[in-house]
C-alpha cells in the first residue's frame, strides 16, 4: 500500500511545516510553543502512522506507537517547564495592542 | 512493596522486553527476565505517593475524546498561522479548577497543554495559568469541558 503511507507522511509533513512557519511568524516564547504542540501531535502522529503503513504489519508498529506515546507523555511536559522557567524569570507574554 | 506488585512489574517489564528484544529463543527470554526481576526487586521503594492511581479503564473512553479536540484545535491554529492577517490574541487566564486529587489536576494540565492553542504555564491543586493563543481556543478552555470529563472518570471512585 505506497498510496496510504505516502499521503499519510505528506500530510505529517504539512503540518511540520506549518509548524516551522508558526514559529517564525508568531510574536514569542509563549505563542511559538502553540505552533511547537501542533507538531507534538498531529505532525509526528501522521508521519509514524505512515512509517507504521510503510513497514507493514510487523513488530517495528509497536515500536512506533511506543514512540508515540512517550511523545505525548513528554512533550507536554518539557514545554510547560520552558514556559513556566520563562515566566517566572520575567518575560512577559506579548499582547496586541489596543487599537 | 508486596510480593503482588513485584510479580507485576517483572511481568510488565519483561512484556516490554519481549516486544522490544522481539527474540523468542531462550538466551534472550531468560536475558529479559533477569533483567526484568532486578530492576523490579531494585525499585521496591515503598510507594511514596499517597495519591490514588488515575483509574485507566474510566479513561478509556477520554483519551479517543482528547484526540479528536487535538484534531480540532491543530485544525485551528494551522489557519491562524497561514493566514496572512495573523489573527492572535495572546492573554494569560487564571484557571481555577475544584478537581481535587493531584492525578487528576497533573492531567488536566498535561491534556490542556497537549491542545494546541493553550499551554499550563503554572500549575498549583486548586489553580492553573494558562496560555491561549486565540479567542477560540480561550473559549474552548472556558466552556470547561475537559475538566468535567476528567472529573466524571475521577468521580465514579467515590471522589471529585
Amino acid at each position: 500500500m505506497l498510496a496510504v503511507d505516502t499521503l499519510l507522511i505528506c500530510i505529517g509533513l504539512f503540518f511540520l511545516t506549518v509548524a516551522a512557519i508558526g514559529i517564525v511568524r508568531l510574536p514569542d516564547v509563549f505563542s511559538r510553543s502553540h505552533a511547537l504542540s501542533i507538531t507534538d501531535t498531529l505532525g509526528t502522529f501522521f508521519v509514524l502512522t505512515g512509517v507504521a503503513f510503510y513497514q507493514g504489519l510487523t513488530l517495528a508498529d509497536v515500536k512506533i506507537m511506543l514512540i508515540l506515546l512517550a511523545l505525548w507523555h513528554l512533550n507536554p511536559v518539557i514545554s510547560h517547564v520552558i514556559l513556566r522557567a520563562a515566566l517566572r524569570n520575567g518575560v512577559r507574554p506579548w499582547v496586541k495592542e489596543k487599537k | 512493596m508486596s510480593p503482588r506488585t513485584l510479580i507485576l512489574k517483572t511481568i510488565g517489564l519483561f512484556g516490554l522486553w519481549v516486544l522490544l528484544s522481539g527474540k523468542l529463543d531462550a538466551f534472550h527470554l531468560s536475558i529479559g527476565f533477569l533483567g526484568a526481576a532486578l530492576i523490579a526487586w531494585v525499585n521496591t521503594e515503598p510507594q511514596h505517593l499517597d495519591e490514588p492511581p488515575l483509574p485507566h479503564v474510566r479513561l478509556i473512553l477520554y483519551w479517543p475524546w482528547l484526540f479528536l479536540e487535538i484534531v480540532k484545535s491543530s485544525l485551528n491554529i494551522t489557519k491562524i498561522i497561514l493566514d496572512p492577517k495573523l489573527p492572535i490574541n495572546p492573554r494569560l487566564i487564571q484557571y481555577p479548577t475544584n478537581l481535587g486529587s493531584n492525578p487528576a489536576v497533573v492531567l488536566l494540565g498535561n491534556s490542556i497543554t497537549l491542545t494546541p492553542g493553550t499551554v499550563t504555564i503554572e500549575v498549583s491543586s486548586s489553580e492553573l495559568v494558562i496560555h491561549a493563543l486565540d479567542d477560540k481556543s480561550s473559549s474552548g478552555l472556558e466552556s470547561r469541558d475537559m475538566e468535567r470529563k476528567i472529573a466524571e472518570a475521577f468521580h465514579s471512585r467515590g471522589q471529585t
